[in-house]
């Protein structure tokens, strides 16, 4: 049954959300109302544990050492490609590969759009995280968090050597938005790029892509 | 999640009174959440979340497989009635019974209205409807939970 104030305006009441002209009149009904004080009161008492959020299920990009004619591989599969079995897996693993971009990483933060495209990452090692880091080892995660304006979508790319692969799915910008999360391995020098406009097999021109870098251990 | 911290107890509170159990709740919440996180929103307040929850909680209530256990977990303590229905009866038991069989959007209102207690501008408001198309489904809810009541052993 409705009244005047209902569980919603209370829970944003405490937490302070409320418009002004809202959370006045809110304040006036709880003088009046011993029931919605109650309840106020066990909104403020409720200090059961949150549970922990486990991780998505993220896509594992993972880099075998440096050493083959081609210098890294890029092994998929991503875990979500998981599910399709072997077959699947090989071709998701041909398809991320795409080639050849010689020439300098593009900055870390580019203008985009009115805004900024900007990437940021953060290591985690041994249940401790890193942010910002300048390098990885071995079973490292890398989370990747993008910064673009909203409305727009981005792909995340991966650049070793010459070679970009595109291991998580395109992202809808704002700010800070977490891509998802990489693991890498090998050592071998790796650019992680917020990409505008990506387009599947081919590289990033100029200007279009914010990467940070990270170097083996 | 900073979203995650700031609203998944008001969610969990949400969720419980919906579904009669924290674990379940507890389910509800961190599914929708591990989807914004996929999504990459954080362009979420409070309203917006209120609802996707409720409409998750709602497909819990609705599953077929789940109905029997969440109905009977508080026991059949309805009491027979005939005629019109009082709206106190109207407790967050029936409501999950009404919503295993009301239309997607009425079951909604219904929360909002009996277990949430939104009054019919607010519902109108969160959902994008006219004030009149919400007192009209909660006028179906009614005749529903009377027949509910009415009928039911
Ligand atoms: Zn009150």
């Amino acid at each position: 049954m409705s009244h005047p104030v209902s569980h919603l305006r209370l829970e944003r009441y405490h937490l302070g959300e409320l418009p002004p002209a809202d959370r006045d009149g809110v304040a006036r009904h709880l003088e009046t109302c011993a029931e919605c004080r109650t309840l106020l009161d066990e909104i403020a008492a409720d200090d059961r544990p949150l549970p922990d959020l486990p991780l998505p299920d993220l896509p594992t990009l993972e880099v075998e050492p440096a050493g083959g004619a081609r210098g890294g591989v890029v092994r998929g599969p991503a875990r979500w490609w998981a599910v399709g079995g072997g077959a699947l897996l090989a071709l998701a693993a041909g398809a991320v590969l795409v080639l050849r971009a010689p020439g300098p990483l593009p900055p870390g933060e580019v203008a985009w759009k009115g805004g900024v495209l900007a990437v940021e990452l953060a290591r985690e090692r041994d249940g401790q995280v890193h942010e910002r880091p300048a390098t990885y080892r071995d079973g490292d995660r890398i989370q990747v968090r993008v910064s673009c304006p909203p409305g727009e979508q981005v792909g995340v790319g991966v650049r070793q050597g010459d070679e970009w692969s595109w291991p998580l799915p395109p992202v809808a910008c704002g700010n800070r938005v977490v891509a998802g999360a990489l693991a890498l391995s090998g050592g071998q020098q790796t650019a992680i790029c917020a990409v505008a406009d990506p387009v599947a097999g081919t590289a990033p021109p100029p200007g279009q892509a914010a990467c940070v870098v990270l170097r083996g251990e | 999640m900073e979203l995650y911290h700031r609203y998944g107890p008001a969610l969990l509170r949400k969720c419980e009174r919906m579904l009669g159990s924290r674990a379940d709740a507890e389910d509800v919440v961190q599914a929708l959440f591990l989807d914004l996180l996929r999504k990459g929103r954080t362009d979420v307040d409070l309203p917006y979340l209120y609802q996707a929850a409720t409409r998750r909680s709602l497909n819990v209530i609705r599953d077929g497989r789940r109905r029997a256990e969440l109905l009977s977990r508080h026991g059949d303590a309805l009491v027979p009635r005939q005629g019109a229905v009082d709206e106190r009866v109207i407790d967050a038991e029936l409501v999950r019974r009404l919503c295993a069989s009301l239309p997607e959007q009425t079951a909604e209102i219904a929360v909002y209205a009996f277990l949430d207690r939104m009054s019919q501008e607010e519902i109108a408001s969160l959902c994008g409807l006219s004030r009149k198309t919400v007192g009209k489904r909660l006028e179906q809810v009614r005749q529903a939970a009377a027949g509910l009541v009415g009928g039911a052993p």
